[in-house]
């Protein structure tokens, strides 16, 4: 897109457009316009009128745009803008909408049932959503230093494959002196972990598995060192799948938990705007 | 009663004759024409006579006077012999773009687009296929209707003043683009009537293979128009030089290869190797100038991808690639001004495979010398490169993805897919934008290979050297003649894997084709593949959706360039 030339809008506007950070041209946009709602708000009282109808209506508005969110996903191939500018968007507009919420209800606590559900709806999608952008912006990181990218639909599969490779292992080495030993430590120490993806981040993994296994050592001789040895690679590996599947599955669950709220919330607030429109009439 | 599967014959190559309209008496009279008459025929496998290549791989086509044979910038694959009447050659600058006619993409429709992302998954109507009862339906899609351009006003002479070179019958053209996969060098207008016998590059191929004589016929051609044109004018450093200077230039150039023009299926093989003994790797590149040799030549890159590199310790280190247009010996030429020994600083090795045009140095000194502005040019360029030739020390991050990119050839991409891991929530989005957009089929995975916290999936590049296309039997992956993107046509694909084999990227799938939700199959009950690769959205408003849904910034296309400087961007600071 083309940049605002100097000449066209002020010179410190189109500094701002074009040049200052996308986050901070973001915050002071939302700063200003939720500024403006207060201000207006605050003169309509000083003046005795009310307001909490068109602040309404605004909150109607902002939730159709953030839920609008969710539509253009789905829409995904239509030429309808960057999904990444939706995005952010979503996210300052969001913002504003907690600020005008408060107006809306006058800075104070909900009176009545169906009052306090939607305020209780408004903020569990208002945390849930802070805390899903906290995550997107702090896990992907913390999932690079995992390493060995994997997709999670995928996780259950390979888990599944290195269980069986490592029972393939076991199974072969029954007839050494000391197979039995080597299989009851897979069943009783690997072999319940390995057969399905945990939802965890093992703190000091690493080392937990090795202590495992120099303990193993000790137990089996030297024909079994590189059965134990590929049992060790396979527990790392799985390490790193649960690893991924706890991560990738915090990024995909805040998700499950946001999305049903803001249904809700909105479905709420449509309700909220018709019985106030009935009793109004 | 309901079956699990859609019959149809496998099909094959030359199930589709180029021009299914030729009779078997055009055939005789094009096998009757100089140029094939002394072609023997024993020399020709069983599996690939030479009347079948005429046969289906030979269009006899007819054009009125001033009728646009082909286009300057398009890309071609197919080459032209001329039957009779004489064709005109304009090259890049004679006629202007708008007379040309280039315009964007045509057919994108948001109707379409809506539409595509709304019906259900993978729904490949079969009726272009050979069905076991029905007839060559896919001829008649395919229609070899083309696109009929006159012009009213030609230019009598060229932008050097000169009247337009004219070939005349018996003259083979546009080899050039077939052979090299390039975008067509000139712009060939019909000067009067003229009829020719377009010959596709599967059918060049073979005919080059088969017959020794072409070969040295057609090669010889590409090696001369090779040195053919404005290489010269376009560049910075000798744009300021007069036209004196220039005719120097073109009669002490030479036209060399270096490399293997198949170089894709050694690539691939070799990948392990690679990744076990890098210097090894290295060692294996043609060397077409070494570093601390006396130099006698200045190269400029005509087509391919050439390795700068210099010795650190025992190995070497990549400064740069050079690909079309790229400069070699400019850092020698600065010694030679300051009085120094005219030695190369740096090696230059051919990446897979390079065309270099090659001109006495000491020419190419004199002439800067002479003329101040192309001197304040070399040293202008001098201080980026000498940069760029410590970038090894300065600039560890950046070098590094240089040798990852070199090393897996990625600058031969245009539009790599990178995903920035510390960005990517790994949500998908852009694998199902890529699925709507694609009739519920994915064209690629979010799966490769990860360098320096940015993933590059197992995407089609669209490179500038298109491997793939190198043995397709009927021509199903092909250019776009509009954006250059590397397209297969599903009408004339016949899932022989080619492509799949030859990319050295694993960048295209072979999948079942499916009607309906059935599998297609062929009269063995074998299920009948295709390839499919990342378009690149080019049919559709908008431009590659991957890149539109994610809602993280992650996502980026772009040619090495700028994933050299994305990954700087990003992770360097």
């Amino acid at each position: 897109m083309a940049g605002w030339q100097v000449g066209q809008v002020p010179g410190a506007v189109a500094m701002i457009l074009n040049y200052w950070p996308r986050r901070l041209r973001g915050l002071v946009a939302t700063v200003a316009f939720v500024g403006g709602v207060i201000l207006v708000a605050a003169m309509q009282q000083v003046r005795l009128q009310p307001n909490a109808q068109w602040t309404g209506w605004l909150l109607i508005g902002l939730f159709t745009a953030l839920m609008s969110f969710s539509l253009r996903k789905r829409l995904s191939s239509l030429p309808i803008g960057m999904a990444a500018t939706w995005m952010q968007w979503h996210v300052w507009m969001g913002f504003a909408a907690i600020g005008i919420f408060h107006v809306h209800v006058g800075w104070r606590l909900p009176v009545g049932g169906f009052s306090w559900v939607l305020w209780l709806l408004f903020w569990a999608v208002s945390i849930t959503g802070i805390i899903g952008l906290i995550l997107s912006r702090f896990l992907p990181p913390l999932l690079r230093t995992v390493g060995n990218e994997v997709i999670w639909e995928r996780i259950p599969e390979e888990v599944v494959e290195l269980h069986d490779e490592a029972a393939g292992i076991v199974q072969n080495n029954l007839a050494k002196s000391e197979g039995m030993v080597l299989a009851g430590f897979f069943f009783d120490r690997i072999g319940p972990w390995l057969r399905r993806p945990r939802f965890m981040w093992l703190g000091e993994g690493e080392q937990r598995i090795q202590r495992h296994f120099i303990n193993l050592s000790r137990l089996v001789g030297d024909d079994l060192r590189e059965a134990v040895e590929d049992l060790e690679v396979i527990s790392r590996e799985k390490m790193l799948l649960d690893r991924h599947y706890f991560v990738q599955g915090i990024l995909k669950g805040w998700l499950f938990v946001h999305i049903p709220c803001a249904t809700a919330a909105y479905a709420a607030a449509i309700c909220h705007a018709a019985i106030e429109l009935w009793f109004r009439s | 009663m309901s079956t699990d599967f859609h019959e149809i014959a496998r099909p094959q190559r030359w199930d589709v004759a180029f021009d299914p309209d030729l009779t078997p008496e055009e055939v005789e009279r094009v096998l009757s024409l100089p140029l094939f008459a002394g072609m023997d025929k024993g020399k020709f496998p069983r599996s690939m006579p030479l009347d079948g290549i005429v046969r289906n791989d030979c269009a006899v086509r007819r054009y009125g006077d001033k009728q646009m044979v082909v286009r300057q910038g398009d890309y071609g694959s197919s080459a032209f012999l001329i039957v009779s009447g004489q064709v005109r050659v304009y090259l890049e600058g004679d006629i202007s773009d708008e007379d040309l006619g280039h315009t964007a993409v045509k057919n994108k429709s948001l109707l379409r687009q809506v539409w595509r992302s709304l019906v259900p998954p993978v729904q490949r109507a079969p009726g272009h296929l050979l069905a076991v009862s029905g007839g060559d339906e896919r001829g008649e899609v395919l229609g070899q209707a083309s696109i009929q351009v006159f012009f009213q006003d030609l230019p009598l002479t060229t932008k050097r003043g000169d009247p337009p070179p004219v070939m005349s019958a018996g003259t083979v053209f546009g080899e050039v683009s077939a052979l090299g996969r390039a975008p067509r060098s000139a712009t060939v207008v019909a000067d009067g009537p003229c009829e020719m016998i377009e010959i596709r590059w599967q059918g060049l191929r073979d005919l080059r293979a088969y017959d020794k004589g072409f070969k040295t016929y057609v090669d010889g051609l590409y090696r001369e128009r090779s040195l053919q044109g404005d290489h010269f004018k376009t560049l910075a450093l000798f744009a300021e030089l007069p036209e004196s200077a220039h005719e120097l230039l073109q009669q002490g150039a030479v036209f060399e290869s270096h490399g293997s023009f198949e170089w894709s299926n050694a690539f691939k093989k070799s990948r392990k190797e690679r990744l076990q003994n890098a210097k090894a790797a290295v060692a294996v590149e043609p060397v077409i100038a070494g570093e601390g040799g006396d130099a006698e030549w200045f190269y400029l890159i005509r087509a391919g991808f050439a390795r700068v590199c210099h010795r650190v310790g025992a190995g070497e280190v990549t400064s740069r690639y050079l690909s079309k247009g790229g400069l070699f010996g400019e850092s020698t030429l600065r010694a030679m001004f300051d009085g120094r020994s005219p030695r190369y600083r740096s090696t230059l090795r051919a990446l897979g495979y390079v065309d270099i045009i090659k001109l006495p140095i000491a020419l190419v000194a004199k002439l800067v010398k002479e003329n101040p502005k192309a001197a304040a040019q070399l040293r202008q360029t001098g201080n980026k490169q000498d940069s760029a030739h410590d970038q090894g020390h300065q600039q560890p991050l950046q070098a590094e993805v240089m040798e990852y990119g070199t090393a897996e050839r990625l600058y031969n991409g245009t539009s790599i897919m990178t995903i920035d891991l510390d960005r990517c929530t790994r949500c998908d989005d852009c694998v199902s934008a890529c699925s709507r957009a694609h009739g519920g089929q994915p064209r690629f995975v979010r799966h490769g290979q990860v360098s320096l916290g940015f993933l590059f999936p197992n995407a089609c590049m669209h490179c500038q050297d298109p491997v793939c296309m190198i043995g397709c039997p009927t021509g199903a992956i092909s250019r776009n003649s509009d954006g250059g993107q590397v397209v297969v046509n599903d009408q004339t694909c016949i899932g022989c894997s080619t492509c799949a084999n030859s990319c050295p990227y694993e960048n295209i799938r072979m999948v079942e084709r499916r009607h309906l939700g059935t599998k297609v199959v062929d009269q063995k009950s074998n299920p009948v593949v295709q390839a499919t690769k990342c378009d690149l959205c080019y049919d559709q408003l908008g431009g590659p959706a991957c890149v539109r849904a994610c809602p993280h910034d992650a996502l980026n296309r772009g040619d090495f360039a700028e994933t050299l400087a994305l990954t700087e961007r990003r992770k360097g600071n």
